[in-house]
């Protein structure tokens, strides 16, 4: 009789372990799947921008880049759209491993706004016509100038970018939309 | 007649065999205790980091404590056979010297296996409250060439002693002091780990031992 | 009984293998000396090999051209290695190839790899601290924790509590099971202390040799399957968290090749030097120029020059082992030894080995001197004895004397 119950109270204690282990990983999955699977692609979230400035966004894409130096930031990129956004680390993120380049993220964070004012802008692009002079009136053609040369017009370039961006959107500011992160996961 | 072997026997080691086992047990509750001052010292964590990363052993203090049960229990049985030449008598019995010899030996061995085994169990129970299974291993594997050498050392205390001549006494105490000499080559925990089976052959080979000098004694070597 | 007597013939068994094990450890102990070759380095100046010897009570410095060298001019050729000297004086260069020199910069890129075989062939008990990579503080810390790897994955155990942390154990676990981990593994390899300067992890190797990269980041796992090219077959990894985080560590193939693993997406680059895993030593010097890398065999020693850069080979150099005429001597009279202990194993077992045959016709000196001696023992010495002194030659001599067969 006694060595029965001993018997059962052991079924029920194995029965319970076993199940208390099906509840965690049942937890688990529960917890990492709520915000994961909310996650959008960024393309959604730039459009709604100013909707979701300051706001908790649930965003996700591939890692193009880590910042080898500090881990402090990624850039993550939405391969259907050719979108990218920096993400910084925050909240559950101390830094990002450089293993993450090429893998898909699930990023929870901040949506943020760095306004660059048009007197920036400006005084961005007389510096780079500055250089560009400087290297008009240099003879010697050799490799760095010429580096130099594509560096500035790529320059050009985006000012040009963000002045066309401003007088459409009739503002006197070029809005960089950036993420402060609050967590990720890998997908 | 084998109970009266047995009674033999009994009579003349049973305070020396529950000294070793009093023995073994105050080996086994010392180095508990100072285990869990290790652990009040030094931190689960870190006395775990320092036995997994640095190959620090916990209880050297148990590697002398089978040699010196088997040594002392070897003496005790065969001293005063050989010095009171009792065993001449034991060798008369209408018994085969054999059977005889068998008896003595294997009384013994059996209550010293007996108690080897219950302070290993001890031990790997103790260790298994404080330390996961892989410490476990590492730790029977490292303590267990030691039991086989206490075993060895009785074994090897008795074929010396049965030996008749000096002069081959002193050759089979050289023997002896290689074979036990094996089972010391290392400090490194788990370093025997490949070499158990070498380990068991050693006091299968001092038990078949016993009966060469057994075998002399009786037929009488007076030289060689 | 009678057919115990035949156990006569264990003893003399038993006395040989002792004695083989017995005569050539105390020859060893009398005549053993230390093979010492002499410090070289490859030199980022002259592109050359440079040596320090120490030769009739002076260091003799010179390169492979014959040049000799004083210790100041000896700084100034091996900048790389002597830097904190010419640092001192004032003399380091400001660069060096077209390389800007800091001592910052010479710093993070000179290190050292030690491998031995005896770290291959150690008993090991696999519990594993896995340690936050990605803390925010300049020091780790210990996890609180040791991991052990399973055919389900891994278990995460409490030192405090000896119990599994189940919760942290499955999230793990989960992880490498979804990238398609198969336990148990056949070897796990990190570096489990907190004295470096960051962490990347372990790197394991499942049942069906597939290896993962398994470091714990912000708390959570991060396991990514490295691709290993078809020609490789990864024994053992040694990991490394050098400065400059150029690699992951070492990685030795089972045909003897050593390979660095790229932290430029795990790419395994063959480093082009010749051992054998099993028997010999590799010792690295490195620098921001080049990888001075020194092969130690039981015949000699092969210094390497490799470039730093893209690991290819520049000069080789080598010595040879000076016969040590005491252990050549050795061969004519212990004709096989048995031992239990190597330098380059950790296991205890026995290990015999033999001379080759033609050494063991000094035997029939043996079994001459056996005859000889028949008048001082005054027993003709038995077939048995003559043939067992032909085979075992000093130790079946003395075996037969010892005990008057």
């Amino acid at each position: 009789m006694k060595k029965t119950l001993f018997f059962l109270v052991a079924i029920a204690l194995i029965t319970q372990a076993c199940s208390n282990n099906k509840e965690a990983n049942n937890q688990l999955e529960t917890n990492e799947q709520s915000w994961v699977a909310d996650s959008k692609i960024i393309a959604d979230v730039i459009e709604s921008s100013e909707k979701n400035l300051e706001k908790e966004v649930f965003i996700k894409g591939m890692v193009e880049h880590v910042c080898k130096h500090s881990g402090k930031r990624v850039f993550i990129l939405d391969t259907i759209n050719d979108i990218s956004i920096r993400v910084e680390s925050g909240g559950n993120i101390s830094g990002f491993n450089n293993e993450l380049a090429g893998m898909t993220i699930a990023v929870k964070g901040v949506l943020k706004e760095k306004q660059i004012t048009k007197e920036y802008i400006d005084n961005w692009e007389s510096k780079v016509k500055a250089k560009i002079e400087e290297e008009e009136h240099d003879h010697d053609h050799d490799h760095e100038t010429e580096g130099h040369s594509h560096s500035c017009s790529v320059e050009i370039n985006s000012i040009n970018k963000m002045r066309k961006w401003m007088k459409e959107n009739k503002k006197d500011y070029y809005s960089v939309y950036f993420i402060l992160g609050q967590d990720y996961e890998v997908l | 007649m084998k109970k009266a072997f047995f009674y033999k026997e009994w009579i003349k080691t049973r305070w020396f065999l529950l000294a070793i086992l009093i023995g073994g047990i105050l080996v086994e509750i010392y180095l508990f205790l100072k285990l869990g001052r290790s652990f009040r010292y030094a931190g689960h964590e870190h006395l775990w980091d320092v036995i997994v990363n640095r190959n620090q052993f916990m209880f050297h203090t148990l590697k002398y404590f089978p040699i010196l049960a088997g040594l002392l229990i070897g003496v005790v049985q065969m001293i005063p056979e050989i010095v009171e030449k009792r065993l001449k008598l034991s060798l008369h019995l209408p018994l085969y010297e054999s059977k005889s010899i068998t008896l003595m030996v294997g009384y013994i061995l059996i209550i010293l296996i007996s108690i080897f085994i219950i302070s290993f169990i001890t031990l790997i129970l103790g260790a298994a409250i404080y330390f996961p299974l892989e410490i476990i291993k590492s730790i029977a594997i490292t303590v267990l060439p030691w039991y086989l050498c206490g075993i060895t050392a009785y074994l090897l205390v008795v074929f010396c002693c049965l030996e008749p001549l000096w002069r081959r006494r002193i050759i089979n105490i050289l023997i002896s002091v290689c074979f036990l000499g094996t089972y010391f080559l290392s400090s490194v925990p788990g370093a025997y780990s490949k070499n158990i089976l070498t380990m068991m052959i050693i006091p299968a080979i001092s038990f078949l031992l016993i009966y060469l000098s057994v075998f002399r004694f009786k037929t009488g070597v007076q030289t060689n | 009984m009678k057919q115990f007597k035949h156990i006569n013939k264990v003893i003399l068994v038993i006395m040989i293998l002792g004695l083989s094990w017995l005569l050539p450890q105390i020859w060893h102990l009398i005549t053993d000396k230390a093979t010492r070759y002499p410090f070289t380095y490859f030199s980022s100046v002259n592109h050359t090999f440079c040596t320090l010897e120490y030769e009739k009570e002076e260091f003799i410095r010179k390169d492979a051209h014959g040049n000799t060298y004083t210790e100041e001019q000896w700084d100034s050729i091996l900048p790389m290695f002597s830097f904190r000297q010419l640092a001192t004086d004032g003399l380091l260069p400001d660069t060096l190839n077209g390389i800007a020199l800091s001592v910052k910069d010479i710093r993070k890129t000179n290190y050292y790899f030690r491998y031995k075989p005896n770290e291959l062939f150690s008993p090991s008990i696999p519990l594993y601290p896995l340690f936050e990579s990605m803390s925010g503080r300049v020091d780790l810390e210990m996890p609180g924790d040791v991991f052990r790897v399973t055919k389900d994955g891994v278990e995460f155990i409490n030192p405090k509590t000896n119990k599994i942390n189940f919760t942290k154990s499955l999230k793990y676990s989960k992880s490498l099971l979804d990238k398609g981990f198969g336990g148990p593994a056949k070897w796990v390899a990190g570096s489990p202390t907190t004295r470096k300067s960051y962490d990347e992890g372990y790197f394991i190797l499942d049942q069906n040799s597939r290896l993962f990269h398994f470091k714990r980041v912000n708390d959570k796992p991060f396991v990514k399957e490295i691709k290993i090219p078809e020609n490789i077959d990864p024994i053992f990894m040694k990991t490394t968290e050098y400065g400059d985080k150029r690699f992951y560590g070492f990685v030795i193939s089972s045909d003897s090749k050593l390979y660095v693993i790229s932290c430029n997406k795990y790419k395994f680059i063959n480093i082009p030097i010749r051992f054998d895993y099993k028997n010999d030593n590799i010792m690295l010097m490195a620098n921001l120029f080049y990888w001075n890398m020194g092969i130690t065999t039981d015949s000699g020693k092969v210094c390497y020059a490799i470039n730093t850069n893209d690991f290819s080979l520049v000069d080789t150099l080598k010595y040879h082992k000076e016969p040590n005429k005491m252990a050549e001597a050795s061969k004519y009279f212990l004709p096989f030894s048995l031992k239990f202990k190597s330098y380059k194993s950790n296991y205890i077992k026995p290990r015999f080995s033999a001379v080759p045959l033609k050494y063991m016709l000094v035997n029939l000196f043996f079994v001459i001197l056996l005859v000889l001696l028949k008048p001082i023992r005054k027993q003709k010495p038995t077939p048995l004895a003559i043939i067992i002194t032909l085979i075992t030659g000093i130790y079946g001599l003395t075996t037969t004397l010892l005990l008057k067969l």
